[in-house]
């Protein structure tokens, strides 16, 4: 028993790698830290209702909307990615994160909010308004869709005032809550 | 989920049978899905007909489930799950029968069944404690669940206590106590372990009583890091959410968790999974189920001082991590279940990356295997201790290995198929020593059978979607899902509720079940075996263990490290104190 033991001791090389020293590989599609490009986010926070862990909050200030992922709560699931209806989430190949200041953990994007004509903060982000017009501009009936088109300008008091109810919420993707 | 047509009749004979036997305390009767019925009786007659379905009629207590629907009618539920497991006509319609019972909101209360069948003796303390459902005639009046300094009246799983709530402490002592084995008088000593417990993956505190080297009793407590998932999963997450928790239930077996909660959701919203994203999940149980059990031997292994198999088990299951990785983009969470399906499909080139890992670590893990198997130092260590005989086994819950060690023949995989687990080569590896070498060796022999099925499962992955196309969220239905993870049943309970949200979410992990067979595995045996025996049913391990030795009588205490009674466990093979 032990000669053989020895044997495949001795043919069986050692595996250990020299981490940190040498790097680690890790496989395609590796499900690391989590990047907002901000360039495409919309900020329709349909990312920050799929988190589980809410590693990603929503906050609205006045005249601009945060959207604020504390990597130190995230999981990695990449619901996040999988939701995103502008493909502004990635998830990279970094799995060294640690550091000694929270700050370094935290992603901020903040989404000026735009003004109707009355000088009243909308509460959807100019990029998300013209994502719901370029999707309502396919449907039908068209004097409807002008007149949601149109209403989209106005701020939510100014629009409940004329009794038209929100549009581009029910067109926000990803909120199972909403639905 | 083509079940046969004959569960659902075995199904409605058991139940004409209780219907027969005790005609006027059924209230209710309620179908879940194929081969599962709700049998609702009076709050009265509920232990005599829990027996009747455990010992006359052949079912396995999976747990008990206290449930708190009075937003939906007022009243509190205790479900006891039976599986139908222990009858004789081979494998066909074995269903489950759910004797159930409905408790008023004004007074909670119910007959305890655990002086019939001890297997419901935690479950029911644990609905004490969590619920305030008061088990009439429990032989054990102790906390099992929540801490020691928790106020009375305050019950965290009942709806109005809000989830972020933090009681203020009362302070109240925890008595540990010997069964009446222990005779008066006897030189017995009292030996504390924890409360930092070296073999499970939660700390635990543990009471061993020795006379001399020789165990006579054990005791424990246990659930210092209860986490309140089941209260976090129901008050803050939509059932979509819930998957991610699920799966950080345990770090060892999270996949089987979240599949086993994935599978519960859909037979409740009734939504069908495409058969590829079966065979998805069936592989990564398996793969689970693979480097579970290598760990686990690996470690058996170490405490029985032949470190080679140790350190040769885990670099095959460093392989299986890499093959975990490679197909879900992470060595541990997979991340892939959702309600409906899986997220991530395999692509070719993975699944060739995939299969060559298989064939490399089978090949690498028989001869691992030949070679541990020929070392008679090991076997003759394992070999006849922490003997857990099958009636026991039976009385007790037990599942998983620990089970088919002791000769029960229970495999959730082939019992209640689910997955793709009809279609795969699946063998069921019973023995029936009961002891800790045939634990062990029920588990190599399954990576061995597990390899295969992986193997088998790539080959054949059929094509289409993975996700099925419309989840749809029907509130307030009941429903649950068993799954066989590497320590043996997961049982997730849930009933569902408004707003994509859970009303109940029950989880109970095989090890739950297990641990209650310690006691009588422990009895008999030497203080050096202990710490083998503890691994045999696979708890996992943490190394900061202090053991303090006090002998009651000269009031005198000793210290002992962990790392000494190891070194203990290995220097000493006594074994035949049993008489």
């Amino acid at each position: 028993m032990s000669l053989k033991l020895i044997v495949k001791s001795l043919k069986w090389k050692r595996v250990t790698r020299k981490y940190p020293f040498e790097q680690h590989p890790v496989p395609e599609d590796f499900r690391g830290r989590v990047e907002f490009l901000e360039e495409l986010c919309m900020g329709c926070g349909a990312c920050a209702n799929v988190c589980p862990p809410n590693a990603i909050q929503v906050i609205e200030e006045k005249g601009t909307r945060i959207i604020k992922l504390f990597i130190g709560r995230c999981i990695f699931c990449g619901r996040c990615e999988e939701n995103c209806p502008m493909m502004a989430v990635k998830q990279t190949d970094d799995f060294e994160l640690s550091s000694i200041r929270r700050e370094d953990l935290e992603v901020v994007l903040r989404h000026g909010l735009p003004r109707d004509e009355k000088g009243h903060f909308l509460e959807y982000t100019e990029r998300e308004i013209v994502e719901a017009e370029e999707v309502l501009r396919s449907e039908r009936p068209r004097e409807l869709v002008e007149k949601l088109i149109e209403s989209s300008r106005k701020c939510r008091s100014c629009r409940i005032r004329e009794g038209i109810g929100s549009i581009a919420k029910a067109l926000r993707p990803g909120g199972e809550r909403n639905e | 989920m083509g079940l046969a047509d004959g569960n659902s009749c075995k199904a409605e004979e058991f139940v004409a049978r209780v219907e027969e036997e005790f005609g006027e305390s059924v209230e209710k009767i309620e179908k879940l899905g194929e081969g599962k019925v709700i049998v609702y009786v009076s709050r009265e007659s509920l232990p005599k007909v829990v027996s009747y379905v455990f010992w006359e009629l052949g079912g396995r207590l999976a747990t008990v489930v206290g449930s708190d629907e009075r937003r939906l009618h007022s009243h509190f539920v205790v479900y006891y799950p039976l599986a139908m497991d222990f009858i004789d006509d081979g494998y066909s319609g074995k269903c489950w029968i759910i004797v159930a019972s409905v408790i008023p909101g004004d007074d909670p209360r119910f007959p305890s069944v655990t002086k019939d069948i001890p297997a419901a003796n935690w479950a029911e303390r644990e609905i004490r404690d969590l619920l305030g459902l008061e088990p009439v005639g429990h032989p054990d009046p102790r906390r099992l669940v929540l801490p020691d300094d928790w106020p009375d009246g305050v019950y965290p799983l009942r709806e109005e206590m809000d989830y972020t709530y933090s009681p203020p402490s009362k302070e109240r002592p925890y008595t540990f106590q010997p069964s009446e084995r222990i005779v008066k008088g006897t030189e017995v000593i009292e030996l504390p372990i924890g409360p930092i417990h070296p073999a499970s993956d939660e700390p635990g505190q543990f009471r061993v009583y020795v006379d001399g080297e020789e165990v006579v009793d054990f005791d424990y407590r246990l659930f210092h890091i209860h986490r309140g998932i089941e209260k976090l999963g129901v008050s803050r997450m939509t059932y979509n959410q819930v998957p991610f928790l699920a799966e950080r239930i345990c770090g060892i077996c999270g996949y089987s968790h979240s599949c086993c909660y994935c599978q519960a959701v859909e037979e409740a919203f009734k939504v069908d999974v495409p058969e590829r994203a079966e065979y998805i999940r069936s592989v990564m149980l398996e793969i689970e189920r693979v480097h579970s059990h290598m760990l686990i031997v690996g470690l058996g292994l170490h405490l029985a001082a032949f470190d080679w198999g140790f350190m040769q088990l885990f670099k095959a299951r460093e392989r299986i991590m890499d093959l975990a990785e490679i197909l879900t983009g992470n060595r541990k969470t997979y991340g892939m279940n959702v309600v409906g399906g899986v997220r991530r499909d395999f692509i070719k080139d993975r699944i060739g990356k995939a299969m060559d890992i298989v064939r490399d670590v089978r090949k690498r893990y028989r001869e691992i295997v030949d070679i541990i198997l020929s070392n008679r130092s090991v076997i003759n260590r394992f070999s006849s201790i922490g003997i857990l005989e099958s009636n026991v086994a039976r009385s007790l819950g037990v599942l998983g290995p620990t089970a088919r060690a002791s000769g029960l023949r229970i495999d959730v995989r082939k019992d209640h198929p689910y997955a793709a687990y009809r279609n795969l080569p699946l063998e069921v590896k019973v023995r029936d020593e009961g002891d800790v070498l045939s634990r062990h060796l029920v588990r190599l022999e399954e990576v061995f059978n597990s390899l295969d099925m992986i193997e088998h499962a790539l080959d054949r992955l059929p094509g289409g979607p993975i996700l099925a196309e419309k989840v749809e969220p029907i509130p307030h239905v009941r429903s649950f899902s068993s799954i066989e993870a590497p320590r043996g049943e997961n049982f997730h309970f849930i009933v569902t509720g408004m707003h994509s949200m859970l009303i109940r979410w029950k989880v109970r992990a095989p090890t739950y079940n297990n641990w209650s067979a310690m006691p009588h595995m422990c009895r008999g045996y030497t203080l050096a075996d202990i710490p083998l025996i503890l691994t045999s049913i696979d708890p996992c391990y943490s190394c900061t263990e202090r053991v303090m030795v006090v002998n009651v009588k000269k009031r005198t205490r000793r210290m002992m490290r962990w790392d000494e009674l190891i070194h203990k466990s290995r220097k000493l093979p006594i074994r035949g104190c049993r008489s």
